[in-house]
């Protein structure tokens, strides 16, 4: 277990078996020899995510989700729900040991992440399990898996597993037992670039991962390819978009043309290499139609990629924002790898915005205390707000704020109002030398009039407040009525009760007897002293049941007793003449028994009191054992 | 098999149940009011549902960035509980009977309140008031680390010292109100409150070389011994790919730490050595310790108020505070 404030890494966590297809075969060896039993072969795969995440899996995200600030010195990360899913899978069979998934940080134009597509399990083991039939893909050039996918070296270190201590984080992320596996990114993100994080599968791709080459100390670009070559990748692809009938639309050709000044001004002349080179390494597909030519390979080749949602957007000629530029109008002649996406998500990186430089940079102060004077500090990414025109509330030095209010008679004006948080510490009201402390029963009671004449409406505010959100809340409204009835009522009554006298003391004992059914208690004792009949006196009698219309059948309409019963319950007339002739005898019950010869106490009855019970029982037991005899089988 | 319950098992069970059966309220508890509705009203108490204009009535007492601290008018808060007990009281008698009651009732509030939030690794504290305080941020720290670490101290503590337990004030409530504002209210006046990055995200990391070689971007990692985890005060270059923009090269990295400071070179010394531990904001006295007037600068001081026509009729606590500060 680990302690509060502690955590323990881990390397890794790894299943005891990874996911995929088995198969197991159980044989037995008999003895003695000579005997066989047939071997048995079951199948059964081991699944798990593979071409999507379930939502429940990432837990948190750094650098946050969309999120603009200081990320430079960090690496970024993803933290995962289930410790063992980095092991899960096998990049491929030699390497039992690597975990198979990597987050890769890819900065704008880097690469084409498209989202949707069919699953593809070509070259894969255990083509049919999979977890969903589409997924997400990143393509990108092998120079881009050069520079920043992972080496197989890396990648032990680039994954671990986090035990930390639930009860410690105020919302404990939503994690169920505190073991938590995290992915990092290899790549250090840059100010004032635009990353987008992919949570790739390098299943199948081990082949494909960059050797390792000796290191250096210092780096000095920050992106794989330039601004300005991204940019013509994204004009040509908005050509091939355009492209009608072997020609380009106007727009799109004035477009071409400036971008392509707006790149020679943003790169000198000869360092950028637009595409147009004659050979693309994806051949163009056989099948076209009689009404397209082909005009540039480059633009067939993106073409027959076409139809794919494009993740990001490209605006104007000098703007891309996330994956979305073909990578074939970047690099005609690479060779694309294709990965597999189970998530991804974008943040930029900036010069000022992490934790320390946010909370350093709190403008800290009382509460009262006014922003500094002059434009308000500009975020990152936010255009300056115009000044204020507003004039500057007028505060007090005891926290009172002058507000607009309109009085009871319709007038506009000011007043002050204080809430509950003040600059000053208040002293609070105490109960004085008599030991009342003054309660407030209407809003009305706390309007004071401040030295200036304005109104000072800050605690008939707070009344009001309460009053209202007690009022909406109807479990405590029940519960302050039904504490005034329980509490109030039977202290008011007990104060009647300081009275001498005997219809007093009855009420008295009741009340003390029995508190909480107070109401009822007193009904019983006001009834037990006054006598049921004399209840009259106390108001009209409620009838105790409506009466019915007359039907004609009963005992009031002149019938015998004998007659109506037996009509009512359909019994032969003279059997219930003779049953009622016979009197209670007749229904079991011992006549010589009356109600007030039964003792009152429990500890005056003797063996005798109980001889017509033990009776009644035996013979229940004789029946029940006869009953069970006959069901046994037994003859009786 | 036919299941049959029997009167001795019924019986049984109803004696059992007894004693778990819900008390009348008004009797039986442990207080005067009602359990639910002592929860209630202390939770009222500590202004739960009450409309952030009402707490903080101009935008500009607390403009974007910006940490404010605060005393809890504690009248404030006790005319907010006589409004919400008012609901009870119909007829004079009822009031009369309120007011009787009421010291009664505002005791155990106060001790009630101090138990409205208790995590499950602390022990609730009650007994009479003290005073409370608080702060309010509005800052994108606060929506972009949601679950940053706000602790108050009534002493002052070492900025990088373990978790002073004894001199932790208890956090009475600690909210969102929105996504960027964060309310917390301690139980007593604080000597220094420490704001910290939340642990659960923490990151590996590096620092930049300084002075930056003229050839490009550097990065330099602070080693730590293995075992204790204390800094040596020594660093190594952190190794990149060749030719590729900012791409850390983990192996060697690895490599190098080892051969700079030892150890077993395992996974969870990498990690010792490459993490970086959460930033810690300190608020609480500096060296030239600013008097209360730099803190709070009034539109309209005492001074003028006491000018006013009417100054002799309402001389409050609060005035009077002031200017025994004053």
């Amino acid at each position: 277990m680990v302690s509060q404030g502690d955590f323990i890494l881990h390397d890794a966590v790894r299943p005891a078996v990874p996911d995929g297809a088995y198969t197991l075969t159980v044989t037995q060896q008999l003895d003695p020899p000579g005997q066989s039993v047939d071997p048995l072969t079951k199948y059964l795969a081991v699944t798990g995510p593979r071409f999507t995440l379930p939502p429940d899996q990432p837990l948190s995200f750094f650098p946050p989700q969309n999120a603009t600030g200081a990320f430079s010195t960090r690496l970024p990360q993803i933290v995962l729900q289930r410790r063992t899913l980095p092991w899960e899978r096998l990049i491929d069979d030699g390497e039992p040991d690597l975990p198979w998934l990597a987050l890769v940080v890819l900065a704008d134009g880097e690469g084409q992440l498209t989202t949707g597509q069919p699953v593809d399990t070509t070259g894969l083991p255990d083509p049919d399990l999979r977890d969903s039939d589409t997924r997400d893909v990143l393509t990108v050039t092998e120079r881009v898996i050069s520079q920043v996918f992972p080496s197989k070296q890396d990648l032990p270190w680039l994954c671990h597993v986090r035990e930390v201590d639930l009860s410690d984080t105020e919302l404990a992320l939503g994690d169920d037992d505190g073991w938590l596996a995290v992915v990092l990114a290899n790549r250090l993100p840059q100010p004032g670039v635009h990353y987008t994080a992919c949570l790739v599968s390098l299943e199948g791709h081990g082949g494909d991962l960059p050797a390792t080459e000796p290191p250096v100390n210092f780096f000095t670009g920050t992106t794989v390819y330039t601004r300005a070559q991204v940019n013509a990748a994204a004009v040509l692809q908005r050509q091939s978009e355009t492209f009608v009938d072997g020609t380009f639309s106007e727009a799109a050709v004035s477009e071409a043309a400036v971008s392509e000044a707006a790149v020679s001004e943003a790169e000198p002349p000869g360092a950028v290499t637009l595409v147009g080179a004659p050979l693309p390494a994806t051949k163009p597909p056989v099948t076209r139609d009689a009404w397209s030519a082909p005009a540039l390979p480059g633009v067939v080749a993106a073409g027959q990629q076409a139809g794919t949602v494009v993740k990001g957007r490209v605006s104007g000629a000098t703007s891309v924002t996330g994956l979305s530029v073909n990578q074939v109008f970047i690099d005609p002649q690479a060779r694309l790898v294709q990965f597999t996406v189970l998530k991804h998500w974008s943040f930029t990186c900036g010069d000022g915005g992490d934790f320390e430089s946010l909370v350093r940079g709190l403008d800290d102060g009382m509460l009262g205390t006014l922003p500094p004077p002059g434009p308000p500090p500009t975020t990152p990414g936010t255009p300056p707000g115009a000044p204020s025109t507003r004039p500057d509330p007028v505060i007090t030095d005891t926290g009172h704020v002058q507000t607009a209010a309109v009085s009871r008679s319709g007038d506009p004006g000011q007043a002050w109002y204080r809430g509950p948080f003040t600059p000053r510490q208040i002293l609070r009201a105490e109960p004085d030398a008599t030991g009342v402390l003054p309660l407030l029963h209407a809003a009305d009671q706390a309007r004071r009039v401040g030295p200036d004449g304005l109104e000072d409406l800050s605690l008939a505010t707070a009344f009001e407040i309460g009053r209202l959100l007690a009022t909406s809340a109807p479990a405590v409204v029940a519960g302050l009525l039904g504490w005034r009835q329980d509490g109030y009522q039977p202290a008011r009554v007990r104060g009647i009760l300081t009275v001498p006298g005997s219809l007093q003391a009855r009420l008295r004992q009741v009340l003390d007897e029995n508190r909480a059914v107070f109401s009822a208690g007193v009904a019983a004792g006001m009834l037990g002293s006054l006598g049921a009949d004399s209840a009259a006196r106390l108001g009209p009698v409620r009838p105790l049941a409506k009466p019915g219309p007359d039907l004609g059948v009963g005992l009031a309409s002149g019938g015998d007793l004998a007659s109506v019963v037996a009509q009512g319950f359909g019994l032969d007339q003279g059997q219930v003449s003779a049953v009622l002739a016979a009197g209670p005898a007749a229904g079991g019950l011992d006549p010589s028994v009356t109600a007030s010869q039964l003792p009152s106490q429990l500890g005056e009855l003797g063996p005798a009191d109980f001889a017509a019970a033990r009776a009644g029982l035996s013979a229940r037991v004789t029946s029940l054992v006869a009953q069970a005899r006959l069901l046994a089988g037994e003859e009786p | 098999m036919k299941v049959t319950l029997t009167a001795h098992d019924a019986l049984g069970v109803a004696w059992d149940a007894k004693q778990y059966m819900v008390q009348p309220s008004g009797q039986g508890g442990t207080g005067l009011l009602p359990d639910g509705v002592r929860d209630w009203l202390a939770a009222l108490r500590l202004t739960e549902g009450v409309p952030f204009q009402h707490l903080v009535v101009d935008d500009r007492l607390l403009p974007p960035e910006s940490i404010r601290f605060f005393y809890l008018d504690r009248n404030w808060t006790d005319a907010l509980v006589a409004g919400a007990l008012s609901v009870s009281a119909i007829t004079t008698d009822d009031r009369a009977q309120l007011q009787a009651l009421y010291p009664q009732v505002r005791d155990e509030l106060d001790a009630a309140e101090r138990l409205v939030r208790v995590p499950g690794n602390e022990v609730g504290v009650d007994g009479p008031a003290d005073v409370v305080t608080g702060l309010l941020i509005r800052s994108r720290a606060v929506s972009g680390w949601p679950a940053m670490h706000v602790r108050a101290y009534r002493t002052e503590v070492p900025d990088d010292g373990p978790d002073d337990e004894t001199s932790r004030l208890h956090l009475m409530r600690l909210e969102r109100l929105a996504p960027s504002v964060l309310l917390a209210l301690f139980d007593g006046v604080p000597a220094v409150v420490h704001l910290e990055e939340p642990r659960s995200g923490l990151q590996f990391g590096f620092e930049l070389t300084d002075p930056q070689p003229p050839a490009g971007l550097a990065y330099e990692l602070p080693l730590r011994t293995p075992g204790t985890g204390t800094e040596t005060g020594a660093t190594v270059p952190v190794p990149f790919r060749p030719g590729a923009p900012g791409v850390v090269d983990l192996a060697a990295l690895q490599a190098s730490i080892l051969r700079a400071v030892g150890g077993n070179g395992s996974g969870a010394e990498f990690a010792l050595e490459v993490l970086r531990f959460p930033y810690r904001q300190v608020f609480g006295p500096s060296e030239q310790d600013p008097s209360f007037d730099e803190l709070f600068q009034p539109q309209v001081g005492i001074e003028q108020i006491r000018t006013w026509p009417d100054y002799t009729i309402t001389v409050t606590a609060a005035e009077e505070q002031a200017e025994g500060e004053s």
